[in-house]
């Protein structure tokens, strides 16, 4: 069981020239067990920063952000996909996924195993001694990918995931992450600009407002699995979600 | 491989063939040939002289080297993750950088005496700010966003300087540790010629006394041949070996 409850969280990042950004001005949102929640808005609202707040990367924030797991003590377990997979040229495939394992538990010979299972879900496991950099930019999404699922977290942060990918890759990858998400049952907090991938993707899908960012809708899918990206009624969500954002229509 | 081997061999070939043809055309004593030169290194080597000079030098110069890589890690580090070091220590490592080698194995013979710490003083002054710029450099070219990676799948510092900073910092490394060998070694024959009585850089200084051309240049390239073997029989394959995730470019 997990949990996430950010609420009114504003937080200003200073660049390495001194200057000062108010990125999030009070963004509150919930998300439940079992949720596939996804994050929109525009280029720059600070979607990236709020997962680097829930990843605990980033701490000086205001407001609240907690993640609740099972009892009020245990802290529930994160994984994080990356914007770009951010893979360890250096290591095998197999050793990349283990790399998650290995800051968190388990012996060695477990280790592996957990690995390769994870590569056989993304069906990677016949490259599992390759290394990242003969491989293509889907490959080595999906390594991220694995990577995160590895630690079987309670809670998957995604950013953007599939947004340096082509469309035929990303379409891929749209349909495992959902299979996953189906079989295994995780928190998913998805962040992208891509307003046709939340609509396929989200049971909610939050949207942001431009810097300093807010929380200026949520928006239930109220469609059945599975979905088709080409559905009218996704559509009609898209144009709301759009408007949401502050897009003119034609 | 066999094509590499095949191209070194010609090069080799090359450059004897040149100093031959040089040999040949030169008046008198100028320039011995080849052979005789190469007939003197086997007298060097079969005499055993050779291993007992290498070994004198090659002491001398382990201890500067492991000593000067050891200060430099830690400073390299430091500058590179600590700004207010980066500060202080720019100015001192430019002055390091520039001091000549005879002034530094003439200070630490005045210093230390005619003895073997002098050697090792002068290499690690020497060689330590020039490894140390090498380092700051891969300290610096480190990826951050993937020790956020480590950061956010709770990697403990351990983990994340074997899997992740020390990887990335090997390539200079070892560039570092090949600028510093080929230093290490010019800096011990400069002391060795000031100062000592032993070492290889002593017997091509006697030999120069003795103005025996032939001597001088043997002695140099035996210890040309020592590096040689230090650079393809250690440093190449371990620089294979580190890289060997880097996809080679065919040619």
């Amino acid at each position: 069981m997990a949990r996430v409850e950010v609420d009114n969280l504003d937080i200003s990042l200073t660049a390495p020239d001194g200057r000062v950004t108010h990125v999030l001005g009070g963004v509150s949102f919930t998300a439940e067990q079992n949720e596939f929640v996804c994050i929109v808005g525009p280029s720059g609202s600070g979607k990236t920063t709020l997962l680097n707040i829930l990843a605990g990367l980033v701490t000086d924030y205001s407001g609240h952000a907690n993640m609740l797991g099972d009892h009020k003590e245990s802290r529930p377990t994160v994984g994080y996909v990356f914007q770009t997979p951010r893979l360890l040229n250096w290591r095998t495939l197999l050793q990349n996924v283990t790399f998650g394992l290995r800051a968190t538990r388990v012996g060695d010979t477990e280790l592996r195993d957990l690995a390769l299972d994870q590569l056989r879900v993304v069906g990677l496991d016949r490259a599992a001694s390759h290394y990242p950099l003969s491989c293509s930019e889907g490959e080595k999404a999906r390594v991220g990918i694995a990577r995160a699922l590895a630690i079987d977290p309670d809670i998957l942060l995604m950013d953007e995931p599939y947004s340096q990918l082509d469309e035929l890759s990303a379409r891929r990858l749209r349909t495992d992450i959902l299979r996953i998400w189906a079989e295994r049952k995780k928190l998913v907090i998805f962040v992208t600009h891509n307003v046709a991938e939340a609509v396929y993707l989200a049971d909610r899908v939050y949207v942001l407002s431009a810097r300093p960012a807010k929380t200026s809708a949520i928006v239930r899918i109220e469609l059945p699995r599975p979905r088709r990206p080409t559905d009218p009624a996704a559509l009609l969500y898209q144009d709301r979600i759009l408007g949401h954002i502050g897009v003119d229509q034609p | 491989m066999r094509r590499r081997i095949a191209i070194n061999f010609t090069a080799a070939l090359i450059l004897v063939g040149m100093w031959w043809l040089l040999a040949l055309t030169s008046p008198l004593d100028y320039l011995p040939d080849p052979a005789r030169v190469l007939w003197s290194c086997v007298g060097i080597i079969r005499s055993g002289e050779f291993f007992t000079q290498l070994y004198r030098t090659l002491v001398r110069i382990m201890a500067g080297f492991a000593l000067s890589t050891v200060i430099s890690i830690v400073l390299g580090l430091g500058i590179g993750w600590k700004r207010v070091l980066d500060e202080l220590l720019q100015l001192p490592i430019v002055v390091g950088l520039s001091i000549p080698a005879l002034a530094w194995g003439m200070l630490s013979i005045m210093w230390f005496g005619l003895r073997d710490t002098a050697a090792v003083f002068a290499i690690t002054v020497l060689v330590t700010p020039l490894v140390t710029v090498n380092i700051v450099q891969g300290v610096r070219s480190i990826d951050k966003s993937l020790i956020e990676m480590a950061q956010a799948f709770r990697a403990g510092h351990w983990l994340t300087m074997r899997e992740v900073v020390l990887p990335q910092l090997l390539p200079y490394l070892l560039g570092g540790a090949r600028l510093g060998l080929s230093l290490a070694w010019k800096t011990v024959v400069i002391v060795e010629m000031l100062g000592l009585s032993d070492g290889i850089g002593y017997m091509i200084s006697f030999w120069f006394s003795m103005f025996s051309m032939t001597n001088v240049l043997a002695w140099t390239l035996l210890f040309t041949g020592v590096m040689v073997v230090i650079e393809y029989g250690i440093l190449g394959p371990l620089e294979r070996r580190i890289t060997r995730w880097r996809p080679r470019a065919a040619f």
